[in-house]
This record gives structure tokens, sequence and C-alpha cells, in this order.
């Protein structure tokens, strides 16, 4: 991993067209500002990580499938 | 043209194309969508290589009000999303021992184009759409009547 040092305004680039600016420092958060070409989906990693574990657990839903059969929905 | 799948055959033409298949589930690219039981509101979205993997989902529309998020132009161009009217909105299920325990994933959405056939799961940034909604939480405090239903 590239571990780099920046300070506040300062830039890095990654590639052709994509950049980092760190926007502002403050108590231990870093705000960055991304310009990226519009197809590069950006998510917070624990959003992503957060997503996976919870289709793993949805996806061992089998056995309790059954349950299922007894809940209804109010009517409208 | 049919395929043997177990005790389902399915059309070639029911088949979803799930180009990154879904978080956590990258290789999985093929689901077909399957009614859960006549009166149920559940849909059964089940991988089409790997009988083992199923995700229950369900409508948002069943769940809450006020639903509404944007879809990146990039994910629209994706998913060939020429008019909304194409489109089926989904939201994973994830069982719990306990029934009134059942949570669905608002922040990630599963978006198919029915038109074209192709889905994706989408991760909307909005910390109002939890990954884990409990789905019986507000019927219950809307009518309170219902909750022996769903108690042990």
């Amino acid at each position: 991993m590239l571990v780099l040092t920046r300070k506040k305004d300062e830039k890095i680039i990654i590639g052709q067209d994509i950049e980092i600016t760190v926007v502002g420092i403050d108590n231990g958060s870093v705000q960055l500002g991304i310009s990226a070409p519009k197809e590069i989906e950006i998510l917070r990693k624990e959003l992503l990580e957060d997503v996976k574990k919870e289709n793993r657990a949805a996806a061992e839903n089998k056995e309790l499938l059954n349950k299922l059969q007894q809940i209804k929905f109010n009517a409208e | 043209m049919t395929r043997d799948f177990g005790k389902i055959e399915i059309k070639e033409d029911q088949i979803l194309y799930f180009k990154n298949g879904l978080p956590g589930f990258e290789t999985a690219k093929e689901f077909i969508l399957l009614p859960f039981a006549d009166d149920s509101p559940f849909i059964i979205m089940q991988s089409v290589n790997n009988p083992d993997l199923a995700f229950i989902t369900v409508e948002p529309g069943n769940l809450i009000t006020d639903y509404e998020f944007e879809i990146s132009d990039q994910k629209e161009k994706d998913l060939e999303i020429k008019s909304i009217e194409d489109i089926l909105v989904l939201n994973i299920i994830t069982l719990k021992d306990q029934l009134e325990e059942i949570t669905a994933n608002l922040s990630a959405p599963i978006i198919i184009n029915l038109k074209e056939k192709l889905g994706g799961q989408i991760i909307l940034d909005n910390h109002n759409f939890s990954v884990r909604f409990p789905i019986f939480a507000e019927q219950q405090a809307e009518n309170p009547a219902q909750k022996d239903e769903v108690s042990e």
C-alpha cells in the first residue's frame, strides 16, 4: 500500500482522471473531495462490506423459508 | 428452449442477467423470479447456476411508503433503462429465528429491467435507508392487534 502525506487542499491524482482533494481535516476526520468519471462507483467501504454481509446472511434463509408462509400483510 | 432445474423447469426468456452478480456473490449472474406463494408478497430470486443460492425479496411498497431514490446515469446505462415502467424494485429479506426480527435491506435495492432482462443491486448511501430495516416494527405500531400473530 502506498502511503502519502497530504495537507489540506492538496490533491492526489490516480490514473488519468481520478482526482482526490483533501478538503478538510477536523478532529480525526478527513474530508475528501473526489472527482472521477461517472462510470466509477464510489462507496464508503464499510457500507459495501455491510451489504455483502447482509447478502450472505440473507442467502442462508432457506431453512427458514416455510415460516414465511404464515405471514400476511395488512390490506391497504 | 428450457433448462432442467431440479424440480423447476425454466424458460430461457425468464432468466435475468446480473452483469456484476451481487455484492458478496459476484459470480452469481443469472437469476429467475419465482412467486413464493399465491397470497404472499414475497418473491424468490433464485440463482440459475446454483440451486442452493436464493434470496427472498419483496417489493418495497409492501414495507414502507416514501421509498424514493435516484438511479445514477451510469446504472441506468448498465441496466439499459429507458422507461421507469420497465423497472421492478425488490428488497432482499433476511429471515431470523423470530419472525418479528425479519429485516429488509432498504439500503441496497435490486433493480430489474424487466424488458431487457437485466438486473443489479445498487447501494444507496442514504442514512434513512437501513441495511436491516425491521419489516414488522411499523405495522405493529400502526396495528397493535396484529402483534399476536407474529409473537411466539
